[in-house]
């Protein structure tokens, strides 16, 4: 059994030790709005948050996230710099399939906690482990300038 | 009080002097801003080595050009990956401090560890401090001589005298990762304890270079 701080909750799943984070959030916890892309941190979709820094859950050990604070895609409009993000990703309706949105959201919500006001290279820096098969790139950058804009 | 014509032409052509002096001044400034860059990223002047004619250096050169070592000591704040040195996937840079850039850190990926077998052999890999060498310390794309100088000299092997040559070589944890890479990664043509006995001749006879 492994116990986990999970958006501000503490949660006890049942999986083994090498179970990556992203199936104990999943599978152990419900929490099916990280999702699973290619299983090999390449695509960024699997993005959450451990102690305010993003990470690839699925190919972290869950018991690596032991003792540490995990925000999900459910827990990031508790932050408000999670909140802009979403607010901005709405207003700019930046989403076309959906599938990697929750990973960008997290990796952008990382990006701008880090640095309030990021220039364009800095975000195609930040961004450039998550992949969009939609190809809504410029929608996610100018998405991050709005929110940024939004917390200044 | 009124100026005279000769009064005006002299403030002038002192004026003019301080305009000159101050263009010269700014040039100069730059110059050596952009010769200290340089300095910065270009090999460091070789020092003097006695000669290697027991080639004690390449079983060293062997290892630390090798895929697992090379790959994270490179020029351009650009990691390389697999056996062929291709630059890493995603874009990724260094960034300043060799662990990332901004939002997109080493560790976002590399974990302390690597990866269960279960993700496969391509899955991230990871080790405890997982960063790029200094650009002082850079091996890939490099000649031997210059390695071996640059190995020799603390102002460009992270500040190391011998006896912390050795213990970077024999208990670095993520230099010791490249004996222990995980996934189908090749590993270094000798073995740790081996690497580190060729170190440790070399030191032994005052660090010899090879002539190129």
């Amino acid at each position: 059994m492994t116990t986990l701080n999970v958006n501000g909750k503490s949660l006890s799943i049942d999986v083994p030790d090498d179970t990556p984070l992203l199936w104990a959030l999943r599978d152990g916890a419900g929490l099916t709005g990280t999702k699973f892309g290619c299983g090999i941190a390449q695509c960024g979709a699997c993005t959450v948050h451990i102690d305010g820094k993003p990470v690839r859950s699925c190919v972290m050990p869950v018991t690596a996230a032991q003792g540490k604070a995990v925000t999900t895609i459910e827990g990031i409009a508790a932050d408000p710099v999670g909140h802009a993000v979403q607010t901005a990703w709405r207003k700019l309706d930046v989403v076309q399939c959906g599938y990697c949105q929750s990973g960008q959201i997290m990796s952008a919500t990382a990006l701008l906690k880090a640095k309030r006001k990021p220039s364009d290279a800095d975000i195609d820096l930040a961004m450039s482990g998550n992949v969009c098969r939609c190809a809504t790139y410029v929608r996610i950058r100018a998405a991050i300038h709005a929110a940024a804009a939004t917390l200044a | 009080m009124q100026t005279t014509l000769k009064q005006r032409m002299a403030l002038m052509a002192r004026r003019i002097a301080l305009l000159d002096a101050m263009v010269i001044a700014v040039l100069l400034l730059g110059m050596a801003t952009t010769s200290a860059i340089a300095a910065k990223k270009q090999a460091p002047t070789p020092a003097a080595a006695p000669a290697d004619s027991a080639q004690l250096f390449e079983p060293i050169r062997s290892v630390i050009q090798s895929p697992r070592c090379v790959n994270c000591h490179v020029a351009d704040g650009v990691p390389r990956q697999f056996d062929d040195s291709r630059p890493h996937a995603q874009n990724v840079h260094g960034g300043a401090d060799g662990k990332g850039v901004t939002g997109l850190a080493c560790s976002t990926c590399h974990y302390t560890q690597n990866p269960a077998a279960a993700s496969g052999p391509h899955a991230p890999p990871g080790a405890p401090n997982w960063h790029l060498a200094p650009i002082e310390m850079v091996w890939y794309d490099v000649g031997a001589r210059d390695i071996c100088l640059r190995l020799r000299d603390p102002r460009h092997n992270g500040g190391r005298d011998p006896a912390a040559l050795v213990h970077h070589f024999a208990d670095d944890p993520l230099v010791g990762w490249g004996w222990q890479p995980g996934g189908a990664r090749s590993l270094p043509p000798l073995t740790r304890p081996q690497t580190v006995a060729a170190v440790q001749a070399w030191i032994a006879a005052d660090m010899p270079c090879p002539l190129q």
